[in-house]
C-alpha cells in the first residue's frame, strides 16, 4: 500500500511529542524551582530562570508546527481538534514555565528568614503537580480521556494545601511582623503552585475535547 | 426544520450492482446538503433519483420511495417533465448550449411558452451574478465565456425555469479558485429562495457552504448531520476516517 499523507501524520505525532518535551520541561522547572527556595539555592534558581528561553523557544515551534498544519493540511475532525488542542496546551504549559520563574525569583530574594522546610505544604504541592503533569502527557500520548479526567481529582490536594500553607503563612507573619516581605513572597509561591494546578486541570480538560470532543468543567 | 425532499429506504441497482442501499434522507428546505464521500458511493446517484435522471440509464432499477415535498416522485402518475423544472440541475462541466448568452437563458421559458423573456434573461443573469459581466454581449456566444461565466450561465439557465430545488453534480471541479469562491458566494446567496444540494469531492467546500453534511460509503449513508458537527465531531469511524484522509 502506498503511505497515504504519510507527512501530515508524522508532524501531528510530531506534535505530541514535542508537547510532552514541553510538558517536561516545564514540570521539572516548578520541581526544581521550590528545590531552589527550600535550599536556599540562588545557582539553580538563576538556571531556571536562564533556561526559561528554551520553554518559550519550544512553545514557537509548536504554535508554528500547528499554524503550518492548519495552514497546508486543513485538517478535520479528531485530527483538528489535536491541532487545536495542542495550540491550548502550549498556552497553559508555558504559563506553568512562566510561574517557575517566579518561584525561582523569590529565591534569590527571601533571604530564609522563614524556613521553607517547616512548610512542608509547598514542597508537597511541587510534587503533586509534576506527577499530574507527568500523568497527563501520558493521557495525551494515549488519547485517555478517562485518565485525563481522573488526574483533576488531585487538584482538590493542591487547594488543600495551599489552603493550609496560607493559613501557616498568615500566621507567621503576624507573629513575627519582620519577616512580612519574605512572608509576602511565599504567599506568591503558594498561590502560583495553585495556579499551577489549574493550569493542569486546564490541560485535562484539553486533552478531554480532544479525545471526544466534549467541552467539560473539570477544575 | 421542514423537510423539502425526502428519501425512503432507496435503493437502486445497475445491473447487479446495488448502488444505493436502503438510503433513507431528509432534505431540508431553504438550506445546503452537502453529499460527499469517495468515488463510487452512492452519492451522484442519489441526487439523479431526486429529479429522476435515472430513468435515462436502461440498466437502473429503484426500489423504495422519494417524495418532493407530497408529490412521490417515482410514482408513474408523475409528470417528469414538470419535476424537472421544479428539481433543475447543474453538472460538473459547464454545458452551454452552442448559442448565444441570451438564447441560453430563453431556450428553456421559451418552450414553455412563457412571456417576458427580457425580464426571465436578466433576472436569472442577476440572480446568478453573471449581468455586470455579460449585459453589454448577449449576442454573443456563450461557449466565447471563461469556464466559471459559463458555470454560473447553466446555474442561469437553470434558475430562469423558476424551480425550486437546484441539485449541483460537482459544479466547480473544474473551476479555479476565484470562479469557484464565486460559484460558492451565488449559492450562499440563493438559499433564501432555493433549496439546495451540492455533491463534491471537495471537502473544504463541503465544510465551507453547507448547512448540513451527508457521509455515503460503499452505497450506504453513514452518517448526516450538521456541517460543523460531521467536520468537527462526527459520530461515525469511517466518516472520521475518511474526511481526515485515513483512506479516500
Amino acid at each position: 500500500m502506498i503511505p497515504y499523507r504519510q507527512r501530515y501524520r508524522k508532524d501531528l505525532s510530531d506534535l505530541k511529542r514535542l508537547t510532552k518535551d514541553l510538558a517536561d520541561r516545564v514540570g521539572e522547572a516548578i520541581e526544581r524551582s521550590v528545590l531552589a527556595l527550600t535550599d536556599s539555592n540562588v545557582e539553580l534558581a538563576r538556571e531556571i530562570i536562564k533556561n526559561d528561553q528554551d520553554v518559550d523557544d519550544l512553545s514557537i515551534r509548536i504554535e508554528n508546527l500547528c499554524m503550518e498544519l492548519l495552514v497546508l493540511q486543513q485538517p478535520m475532525a479528531r485530527d483538528l481538534r489535536r491541532i487545536i488542542g495542542i495550540l491550548k496546551i502550549g498556552i497553559d504549559l508555558e504559563r506553568i514555565g512562566d510561574l517557575a520563574v517566579d518561584i525561582a525569583r523569590v529565591t534569590a530574594q527571601s533571604h530564609n528568614k522563614i524556613e521553607i522546610t517547616k512548610l512542608e505544604f509547598i514542597p508537597r504541592m511541587a510534587e503533586i503537580s509534576g506527577r499530574m503533569l507527568r500523568q497527563s502527557m501520558e493521557a495525551l500520548e494515549k488519547d485517555d480521556a478517562d485518565m485525563a479526567r481522573q488526574i483533576t481529582k488531585w487538584d482538590y490536594e493542591i487547594d488543600g494545601l495551599y489552603v493550609k500553607a496560607r493559613d501557616k503563612l498568615l500566621n507567621i507573619i503576624i507573629e513575627r511582623p519582620e519577616v512580612i516581605k519574605e512572608g509576602t513572597l511565599l504567599l506568591m509561591v503558594n498561590r502560583h503552585l495553585e495556579r499551577t494546578g489549574d493550569h493542569i486541570c486546564n490541560v485535562c480538560e484539553t486533552i478531554v475535547y480532544m479525545v471526544e470532543a466534549k467541552r467539560e468543567h473539570l477544575n | 426544520m421542514t423537510a423539502k425532499i425526502v428519501s425512503e429506504d432507496l435503493n437502486l441497482w445497475y445491473g447487479e450492482k446495488h448502488a444505493l442501499k436502503d438510503i433513507s434522507l431528509e432534505i431540508p428546505a431553504k438550506q445546503i446538503t452537502a453529499l460527499i464521500g469517495p468515488s463510487g458511493c452512492g452519492k451522484s446517484t442519489f441526487i439523479r433519483c431526486l429529479n429522476r435522471m435515472n430513468d435515462l440509464v436502461s440498466s437502473a432499477r429503484i426500489e423504495g420511495r422519494v417524495f418532493y415535498e407530497d408529490i412521490d416522485i417515482y410514482d408513474k402518475k408523475t409528470d417528469v417533465v414538470e419535476l424537472r423544472k421544479r428539481i433543475g440541475m447543474v453538472f460538473q462541466k459547464p454545458n452551454p448550449f452552442p448559442m448565444s448568452i441570451y438564447d441560453n437563458i430563453a431556450y428553456g421559458p421559451r418552450i414553455h411558452g412563457q412571456k417576458n423573456i427580457d425580464q426571465i434573461v436578466e433576472r436569472s443573469l442577476k440572480e446568478s451574478a453573471l449581468w455586470e459581466e455579460v449585459s453589454e454581449r448577449l449576442d454573443q456566444p456563450a461557449l466565447g465565456l471563461s469556464g466559471g461565466q459559463q458555470q454560473r450561465l447553466c446555474i442561469a439557465r437553470t434558475m430562469a425555469m423558476r424551480p425550486d430545488v437546484i441539485l449541483f453534480d460537482e459544479p466547480c471541479s473544474a473551476l479555479d479558485p476565484i470562479s469557484t469562491g464565486k460559484i460558492e458566494s451565488l449559492m450562499e446567496s440563493l438559499k433564501e429562495e432555493y433549496t439546495q444540494i451540492i455533491v463534491t469531492h471537495n471537502m473544504q467546500q463541503a465544510a465551507r457552504v453547507s448547512d448540513r453534511t451527508a457521509f455515503f460509503l460503499l452505497g450506504e449513508l453513514i452518517e448526516v448531520g450538521e456541517t460543523k458537527q460531521i467536520f468537527e465531531a462526527p459520530k461515525m469511524k469511517s466518516t472520521e476516517d475518511y474526511i481526515t484522509g485515513r483512506f479516500g
